[in-house]
């Protein structure tokens, strides 16, 4: 019996060893990846990305706001940090390290709000983004608040290459620096959605019974304390806070019956305080159009380029961003 | 609990380590924490229907004893009817009213005459199959006077619930498994390595192999009208792999921790695939299920020491039971009607029993003829497998007209993305190796990762493809445990 123990402990000590040697490996070379799902963070991290206004959000912001239109009618540097799924709560996670790791002044973070980013979903984003950088103690708390089953990438040898066997060989390969195809399609973190109107939304509508959609107000409560806590720690650190509500398929905004209430509480923030404004595009013309949308949530890159003109030129007449 | 998960990583070693150092003085306090350890295992998966199999151990347990006291037969028979009656009007019950239901009422319907279908919103308990026949067979053995009853309630209530094999077999027989609890365990360090071992390879079947397999599958059989041949016949053949890992996975795992805790259970699977003919295949194939039927059901019937006609009878009758015993559904009834087809000639020509000496006796690889057989074998189970899987009989002869009729000009092709390709060449190279692994164990009882190499090189060696071989398994593995195939039977 001793025996068997003692093989037992030997062999997962020697196991173990192996098996974090080879993730850390694996993982360091993520850290160096400049593949569309890690580049973005692997430059925050770095110090590299400089920008002036950071854009963030969901699937809305990741899709829909050019920060190159921004650049130039705008004359400052713009990053979109938005990304796909991510609700209030995960961008909360990763807001403190895109302002400290940001290496140049922030002056403005333009966040879109509407009313699914405020709940909680932890389904339907990628983790993968966030995989090299666990052992960030900030962020990595920040995660493993927003969701607990963070630990067991952290902490579990390999879990995080789980089914993604080309993210454990590309991990692997540039470790080693052994030059692989690395794509990035992004501009500054904006993904262009070059697709026509498809069936989701109808799709949608047909499982609707009612014909409207209305979420749980205590869960949207929580998410408007977590849009609080934005307002406060921009203020601490002098950043102004652009609320905006991009545009939604005119469809979708009417059957959200609590949207009225929802830009009534934004522009009530706005009031309330000085360095916190909003944006409503929910009423532009273009909204009736599905020539400018993919699904009704999301522009196409057509609309999106519209839709990045309107706002930063809207930005840039009045003229609210300290320069 | 299942296998595959943290959970049952942080279990096993608890449990090991209580049985072997805390309550290893006394066997009562042993075979009590098994039943606990049973207990919470299945209750895991949930609490309510632990009552099913305490009731059913009780039944049969008084059922036992009474039988034992009991001389006159007309009694025994009520008392053996009882515990049958319970057992299979738990199974007919929660498993099999709702097919009866239904089909009655459709039967009505053909007759122009209209009914309702009554059918029960019940769930189906996890592993009910597998121990309502496990007690089953020791109130048969029982009656038959095979076995003497047990007077230990323990031991008895350990025998039924034993976790490794509790919701998927193997389907134990008290006179293998309940006389190894009234022993006390000694440790044996070289039978608890193979159990690891066993484990290893088990885990290697269902996460890196089944799981894969079963997305690709899932995907085709349920769209099959939109995939080409290729595609077709293609998830055919992974689905074959995904039952066979997943199932026989399944079996070493538990196989392998029983012998942890000092326990041997019966061999389920012996590379069936390899078989040069379905007769082997089913002596190959789930082996505790099919020596269940043989033993309980087609000796009983006569087997094959009667007329003919009675012979074709028995077989239909033992195949068709063992694919209904899978579900309540005519899929089910069909896949054991085609493998009874497939069986009969051999049967009529005497020659079911040719293929019993080793596959390729004393050499490396099969001879051409041997080869050949092999492969019909495998072709004729793919077959097979198809009704299994499909959701429908008429689904199923579609999917198989479609393999042969849809040709990829007038249909779309499966469009895989690079990350799914590469994962799905990835699964193709694991199968290679399983097939490779378990070509050159053929002769042993199960694979041990150490196969290749001589004694004096084994330690590293060995270490270095347990790292390869957890490696691929915790790569492989998907984020959310994907149950066990058996466990909806």
């Amino acid at each position: 019996m001793r025996n068997f123990i003692l093989k037992i402990i030997t062999g997962f000590v020697i196991i173990s060893c192996i098996l974090y040697g080879v993730d850390k490996l694996a993982t360091y070379g993520l850290s160096k990846s400049k593949f569309n799902t890690f580049k973005d963070l692997n430059e925050l991290y770095e110090n590299n990305i400089n920008a002036e206004i950071i854009l963030l959000g969901s699937s809305r912001t990741y899709v829909m706001m050019n920060p190159i239109i921004f650049d130039s009618i705008l004359n400052m540097n713009t990053y979109n940090f938005g990304q796909d799924g991510a609700t209030i709560h995960l961008q909360k996670a990763i807001f403190n390290d895109v302002i400290t790791y940001n290496n140049s002044s922030l002056k403005l973070i333009i966040q879109n709000i509407d009313l699914t980013t405020l709940l909680p979903n932890k389904e339907n984003y990628s983790k993968q983004r966030f995989y090299p950088h666990l052992d960030k103690k900030n962020l990595y708390t920040n995660l493993y608040n927003f969701d607990a089953s963070f630990w067991k990438y952290k902490y579990i040898p390999l879990y995080k290459f789980s089914s993604s066997l080309s993210m454990f060989g590309r991990g692997l390969l540039l470790a080693f620096d052994i030059p692989i195809k690395e794509n990035y399609t992004k501009i500054k973190g904006y993904r262009p959605s070059n697709e026509n109107w498809n069936n989701d939304f109808e799709d949608y509508k047909k499982n609707l019974n009612t014909g409207k959609v209305v979420y749980d107000q205590d869960l949207l409560e929580d998410g408007f304390k977590i849009l609080e806590e934005f307002i406060e720690e921009t203020s601490k650190k002098g950043i102004q806070y652009i609320i905006v509500f991009a545009p939604m398929y005119i469809e979708m905004n009417n059957m959200q019956i609590q949207n009225e209430m929802l830009k009534k509480r934004l522009e009530e923030y706005a009031l309330k305080y000085k360095h916190v404004y909003f944006y409503d595009y929910s009423n532009l013309p273009m909204n009736s159009d599905k020539g400018y949308f993919y699904n009704s949530y999301h522009l196409n890159t057509n609309g999106a380029n519209i839709f990045s003109k309107r706002f930063a030129n809207d930005l840039k007449q009045n003229s609210i961003i300290k320069k | 609990m299942l296998f595959n998960t943290l959970e049952f990583a942080l279990y096993l070693p608890i449990v090991f380590i209580l049985y072997w150092f805390v309550f290893n003085k006394n066997l009562k306090w042993q075979n009590g924490l098994i039943i606990l350890a049973s207990y919470v295992f299945y209750s895991w998966w949930d609490w309510r229907f632990l009552s099913l199999i305490i009731f059913s151990s009780l039944i049969d347990y008084y059922i036992g004893l009474a039988l034992a006291s009991t001389y006159e037969e007309k009694k025994r028979k009520r008392l053996l009817y009882l515990s049958m009656l319970v057992n299979l009007g738990f199974l007919g019950m929660f498993k099999y009213f709702n097919f009866f239901s239904e089909n009655f009422a459709e039967a009505f319907t053909f007759f122009g005459k209209s009914i309702d279908s009554f059918t029960l919103n019940v769930i189906l308990p996890v592993g009910i199959s597998f121990y309502t026949f496990q007690t089953m067979s020791y109130t048969i053995d029982v009656y038959k006077k095979k076995l003497v009853p047990t007077k230990d309630i323990f031991s008895f209530l350990a025998f039924v619930s034993f976790f490794p094999q509790l919701v998927a077999g193997p389907i134990e027989r008290a006179t293998n498994l309940l006389p190894q609890f009234y022993r006390k365990r000694k440790f044996d360090n070289s039978t608890a390595t193979d159990g690891l071992y066993q484990i290893l390879w088990g885990l290697f079947k269902k996460v890196a192999i089944a799981d894969q397999c079963s997305i690709l599958v899932n995907a085709v059989f349920d769209d099959y009208h939109s995939y080409d041949s290729m595609s077709l016949i293609g998830a055919a053949i992974l689905f074959a792999f995904q039952i066979y890992c997943d199932f026989s996975g399944y079996s070493d795992i538990a196989i392998g921790t029983s012998k942890l805790f000092g326990f041997k259970l019966m061999k389920n699977f012996a590379y069936p695939y390899f078989s040069r003919d379905i007769a082997e295949f089913w002596r190959r194939w789930h082996i505790s299920l099919s020596t269940w039927f043989r033993d309980y059901v087609y000796i009983p019937l006569g087997g094959s020491k009667v007329e003919t006609s009675k012979k074709i009878r028995n077989i239909f009758i033992i195949f068709i039971l063992s694919g209904f015993w899978h579900g309540a559904n005519w899929t089910y009834i069909f896949w054991g009607a085609l493998n009874a087809i497939y069986f009969l000639p051999s049967l009529l020509k005497g020659t079911h029993r040719k293929n019993i000496q080793a596959i390729a006796d004393n050499q490396i690889l099969p001879g051409f003829g041997e080869f050949f057989r092999i492969l019909k074998t495998f072709f004729l189970t793919v077959v097979a497998w198809v009704f299994f899987r499909s959701e429908t009989l008429t689904g199923a002869f579609d999917f198989l007209i479609r393999s042969l009729t849809n040709d990829g000009e007038n249909n779309y092709y499966v469009s895989l993305s690079n990350d799914e390709l590469l994962q799905f060449l990835f699964t193709l190279i694991l199968i290679t190796v399983l097939v490779f692994y378990e070509w050159i164990s053929r002769t042993k009882d199960f694979v041990k990762v150490d196969v290749l190499f001589s004694e004096r090189k084994k330690p590293i060696l060995t270490l270095f493809m347990a790292t390869i071989f957890i490696t691929i398994i915790l790569i492989q593995t998907r984020n959310e445990s994907v149950d066990f195939i058996y466990f909806q039977f």
